[in-house]
């Protein structure tokens, strides 16, 4: 966590020197005051759901997966959530011997929260403000919380085979993901955008012996690093006219 | 509307381009069955002779498991063994009879082993996984048993190295009587110049008794004290007139401990050393400094 935090501090300050904005000269009249007032609350709201989740859930018919995620733009930061549900279940294929069947079944949710800053600047407009078309970099804390379980006949020449029955409940895993991607306003206030991940420091909070099959929002559970990919469609609110 | 597309149409070629990964992420089940999971820890054996560490191979009689089943390694001679991690329990008992060598005594040592299994589902066609890491000796009878690699793998060779402690440092200096000769030099000496002479009694400074009866003997074993540095042993030596003559013999040594790996820590006697005016035999020779059971001649002493 202190890595986490002390990287966001870094991303912010890395985020304050490229936009080299020249200082204030004089005192900003009331005018001025207000507009700075505002240019430090949400322009907008923007949301979406995660493509590749719906996709994999019409695929998997042992499995429902979705993600949301919402940004608030704020100049050229966003504050950046995501959520998302994981369940599936599996089992042994047809036709498998009895001693070598299995069920697993899992079910959990993730968290994530942490800021993104655009590198897209606005040509047009001349800033960096994130509500629009960008191109972002980001590192977000996450959490997943699950139960899984699993069932099934040990196998072995020497030793009595036996059944063998193993469990998750409440599993919290945490790890820290940095973010690239781009959201493209494709019409009004509709964008496509994808999210590029590289995923790290997984930590396990109170794990039994039962490695999960599947980590909602990380992947593998065997994995300590991995990257990932997501395709998103998003709806803009907008707080306030241009 | 067409104006705003066009304005993302800068950005399109990213789309087509970053497209395949978002199809590889509906596919990450196509995981390979192969794993490195394996179900038996492998075991060697070592010999420590001083520092040097050395293969050794034991006679392996029979290993008899906690389920009352044999393992498959009987009467062989064995450098290493392999022993089944039961799947169903998180400890594995071992009964090894074995011996130094297919004449020597029979031996029984037992080993048991603790560890935590880790439980994993690789794929739907791959099925399940049971991981043995965190392996431990909980117990065993042998000198020193150390787990090398705690995580059962395909890869890990060995798990558990036992070694065979050599306890070769002792307190017992070797001395071997000959009989002076000017025609032969002290450093020339052979068997044939060896001297049986009848002692009546051994005894060291300490009043220690090391021998107490009448006895010919052409060699003696005196133990030194080892808490400090030097001994003296008093002879009462039978001459070829019946009489009982004196002798005494004042050594030498460095006294200090060593501890090779898990065995027990030894005393080590070295530099044995003896000065001309610390004996009234004849002559006295020091021919091996260091007292370990290997050496079997420390001094030669002319009566």
């Amino acid at each position: 966590m202190r890595y986490f935090f002390s990287l966001l501090l870094f991303l912010f300050l890395v985020g304050q020197a490229w936009a080299q904005e020249p200082p204030a000269t004089t005192e900003p009249d009331s005018v001025e005051r207000v507009k700075m007032q505002i240019d430090f609350l949400p322009s907008a709201l923007r949301i979406g759901p995660a493509i590749n989740s719906l996709i994999q859930t019409a695929i998997d018919q042992e499995g429902t997966y979705y993600g949301l995620q919402a940004d608030l733009p704020i100049r050229r930061f966003m504050l950046a959530v995501e959520y998302g549900h994981a369940d599936l279940s599996r089992q042994n294929e047809a036709g498998v011997p009895e001693e070598e069947a299995f069920q697993y079944k899992s079910n959990g949710d993730y968290y994530k929260l942490g800021i993104d800053v655009n590198l897209l600047r606005d040509k047009k407009a001349d800033n960096f403000d994130a509500s629009n078309d960008i191109i972002y970099f980001g590192l977000k804390y996450a959490i997943s919380i699950i139960d899984d379980q699993i069932n099934f006949r040990t196998q072995d020449n020497f030793w009595e085979t036996s059944s063998i029955s193993q469990s998750n409940e409440n599993l919290r895993v945490g790890w820290i993901e940095m973010n690239a991607g781009m959201k493209v306003e494709l019409f009004k206030n509709i964008f496509l955008g994808y999210t590029l991940r590289y995923r790290f420091g997984q930590r396990y909070g109170n794990r039994s012996t039962l490695v999960p099959y599947r980590i909602p929002g990380f992947g593998s559970g065997e994995d300590e690093t991995n990257f990932g990919f997501d395709y998103y469609i998003f709806y803009r609110i907008p707080f306030r006219k241009e | 509307m067409k104006q705003q597309f066009l304005h993302s149409h800068r950005h399109f070629w990213l789309w087509i381009w970053i497209l395949p990964l978002a199809l590889s992420a509906c596919l990450d089940e196509n995981v390979s069955c192969v794993t490195d999971a394996y179900d038996t820890v492998r075991v060697n054996f070592l010999k420590l002779d001083r520092s040097d560490v050395r293969n050794d191979t034991i006679y392996v009689e029979s290993i008899l498991a906690s389920n009352g089943d044999l393992v498959d390694v009987q009467d062989s001679l064995l450098s290493r063994i392999s022993l089944p991690l039961n799947p169903s329990g998180d400890q594995v008992t071992f009964y090894v009879n074995w011996r130094e060598d297919s004449a020597a005594e029979l031996q029984t040592d037992t080993l048991i082993f603790d560890y935590t299994r880790e439980q994993q589902l690789v794929s739907p066609e791959c099925g399940v996984n049971q991981r043995y890491v965190a392996l431990r000796s909980a117990y065993d009878a042998f000198d020193s048993v150390r787990v090398a690699e705690p995580d059962v793998t395909l890869f890990t060779n060995p798990n558990v190295s036992i070694y065979t402690c050599q306890y070769e440092y002792t307190n017992i200096v070797r001395a071997r009587f000959y009989k002076f000769d000017t025609t032969v030099t002290i450093q020339n000496v052979t068997e044939a110049n060896r001297d049986t002479l009848t002692f009546s009694r051994i005894t060291d400074d300490l009043g220690n008794v090391i021998l107490d009866e009448r006895t010919a003997l052409d060699r003696v074993r005196l133990p030194v004290d080892t808490s400090r540095n030097n001994t003296t042993f008093l002879f009462e030596i039978e001459n070829n007139a019946g009489e009982i003559v004196n002798r005494s013999l004042n050594v030498s040594y460095i006294v200090g401990n060593v501890q090779f790996f898990d065995c027990q820590p030894q005393v080590r006697a070295r530099n044995l050393d003896v000065n001309s005016n610390d004996y009234d035999f004849t002559s006295v020779v020091v021919d091996q400094t260091e007292l370990t059971i290997n050496n079997n001649r420390n001094l030669e002493i002319f009566f």
